[in-house]
């Protein structure tokens, strides 16, 4: 990838993570996380695996910068995270979402979204070098550039997640936090995305943190695996590890739970 | 795999709703665009339309019937109906037009910022509007006119202090949708600041609610204009409009002089059915495709 950075390299550390939503009562609030830490190296896919309303959202949420309201500390590369983060900050870990039917503007040619976000970060010294990226981002996803100028209403679910992992891309993050990325997408087109992922790791060094509850898919993407579990993390380890040995009684609950493993 | 089947199922039909409903738009939409291209086009050739001005009296031909001289006939002062009807239609058309883009500008902004900043500031403004609402318009109207004088000035003034309300809670509510989505927090991850997000992102795919609403605006406007003009608190005569031309109607439509009376406002009628046609046909036309 071009000279904007994607070098890796940076490790991520969360510590003592807590989040309290406030609720309407006057009581203490809905804790959504209760003091979890969690590290990504470099280089590395960590899954973050619970069930709806664990907490789990909501800490790659934290990391990525759109929950400004915790308690804890976050370092990337050493370097504490403010809870306003600075431009380099904000560029070195970005998110891909769910819904890719929602988070991409339906207005906007996937040229005009990508080279917005180049200027805004003045990536790319004129129009060329941004097409150029541009073009080269729609590699990285394994995309034809010459879907550059069309927008996302004529595309199928996993092309536009894929335009939203380019986008993700585009600004050279060090760490990509997937919430759920491939779990609106039909299977056949998962098994595509998962694959992308394993791909930027090994041809990028992106770290991934990989939120899901499907656990299938964690077993078969990710070197580690956190449990969480009502806002704790209830246990960490070796994904084959945890899929072979698991300690926790709700590990073993999720497993059981889960159908067929293939 | 059942999934995969309902996602097709539902993409078939919402195509098939997409694709009638902009059929029957675009119907709407034709027929309303040539009846109000018409009346406009009219409006800016009137001079090429009519060889009396809409203020020419004549006292040797008052209140005539239609005829080859005079089209629609004349007034009590022997003015051309047909010349007050194309002038009048400048005035009212024009002013309600610019009536809606005031509002319309300054009710989307104020709407797509409330609505996603949210908090405090959202707070302020939503009881703003809802103060604005609870006065009676007409109330309003009358005391800036009494401030302003009547005339152009306050007919605008009254309408934009109000109307912009209507577009700021279309435009909150449409970006409040939008903001529960990844959509928002996806421009936010991408360190795009708020300017930016509001208006290059959520302004373009929100407006078209607001712009559908400006059709039937203008209609209501025109209704305004012409009522205040009727009960002489609008347009300050001898400026043609219609309102006035059927408050100066009124008094000869005992003696059977129709006309008068009707001509205006069957032009009130068919103007506003028009605007109405092309704002159903945007509603359909315009829905964003996702």
């Amino acid at each position: 990838m071009g000279s904007a950075g994607m070098t890796g390299g940076s490790e991520l550390v969360a510590e003592d993570i807590s989040v309290t939503f406030a609720t309407r009562r006057r009581d203490a609030g809905h804790r959504a996380l209760a003091g979890v830490s969690l590290g990504v190296r470099p280089g590395e896919i960590v899954g973050l695996v619970g069930e709806s309303g664990s907490g789990k959202s909501t800490l790659g949420r934290v990391i990525v910068g759109l929950q400004q309201d915790y308690t804890g500390t976050l370092r990337f590369g050493g370097e504490v995270l403010a809870h306003r983060r600075t431009r380099a900050q904000r560029r070195a870990i970005q998110m891909v979402f769910q819904d890719p039917y929602a988070s991409l503007d339906p207005q906007m040619t996937v040229w005009k979204m990508l080279e917005e976000l180049l200027i805004v970060h003045g990536i790319g010294e004129n129009r060329e070098a941004r097409r150029a990226r541009s073009e080269e981002l729609m590699r990285l996803v394994h995309m034809p550039p010459t879907l550059l100028d069309t927008r996302p209403a004529g595309m199928s679910g996993g092309q536009r997640q894929r335009v939203a992992i380019a986008r993700a891309l585009s600004v050279g993050p060090q760490l990509l936090v997937a919430d759920e990325a491939t779990s609106a997408l039909d299977v056949s087109v998962q098994a595509g995305i998962i694959n992308l992922f394993a791909d930027l790791r090994a041809e990028i060094g992106l770290s991934i943190l990989f939120i899901s509850h499907n656990l299938a898919v964690v077993r078969s993407l990710c070197d580690r695996v956190a449990v969480i579990c009502q806002g704790e993390i209830v246990e960490e380890a070796e994904t084959r590890a945890v899929f072979d040995a698991p300690r926790h009684d709700y590990t073993r609950q999720l497993l059981a739970a889960a159908p067929d493993l293939p | 795999m059942t999934e995969v089947m309902i996602e097709k199922k539902r993409a078939g039909l919402m195509s098939r709703i997409g694709r009638t409903g902009r059929r029957r738009g675009n119907t709407h939409l034709l027929i309303g665009a040539v009846i109000v291209g018409l009346i406009v086009l009219m409006a800016i050739c009137a001079p090429l339309l009519t060889r009396y001005g809409p203020i020419d009296q004549d006292f040797t031909a008052t209140l005539q019937g239609p005829s080859w001289t005079h089209l629609l006939g004349t007034d009590n002062l022997g003015r051309d109906l047909w010349s007050r009807i194309l002038f009048g239609a400048r005035t009212d058309l024009f002013l309600a037009t610019v009536a809606v883009a005031a509002p319309l500008v300054i009710g989307t902004a104020i709407g797509a910022l409330s609505g996603y900043f949210g908090g405090w500031f959202d707070t302020i403004i939503m009881r703003i509007a809802d103060i604005v609402v609870a006065f009676p318009f007409y109330v309003l109207v009358i005391s800036l006119v009494f401030i302003m004088g009547n005339g152009v000035g306050s007919i605008f003034a009254a309408i934009s202090i109000v109307s912009w309300v209507a577009y700021a809670r279309i435009v909150r509510a449409e970006t409040m949708v939008l903001s529960s989505t990844d959509f928002v927090d996806a421009l936010k991850v991408g360190g795009l600041g708020s300017g930016r997000i509001v208006f290059r992102h959520l302004v373009p795919n929100v407006v078209s609610q607001a712009i559908v609403y400006a059709m039937s605006d203008i209609v209501a406007n025109i209704g305004v204009i012409v009522t205040l003009s009727y009960f002489g608190m609008g347009i300050v005569p001898p400026t043609p409009d219609w309102g006035s031309m059927m408050a100066d109607g009124q008094p000869f439509f005992a003696g059977g002089y129709y006309g008068l009376m009707v001509v205006p406002a069957a032009a009130v009628i068919v103007t506003s059915f028009g605007l109405s046609l092309v704002g159903d046909g945007l509603a359909n036309v315009l829905r964003v495709k996702r």
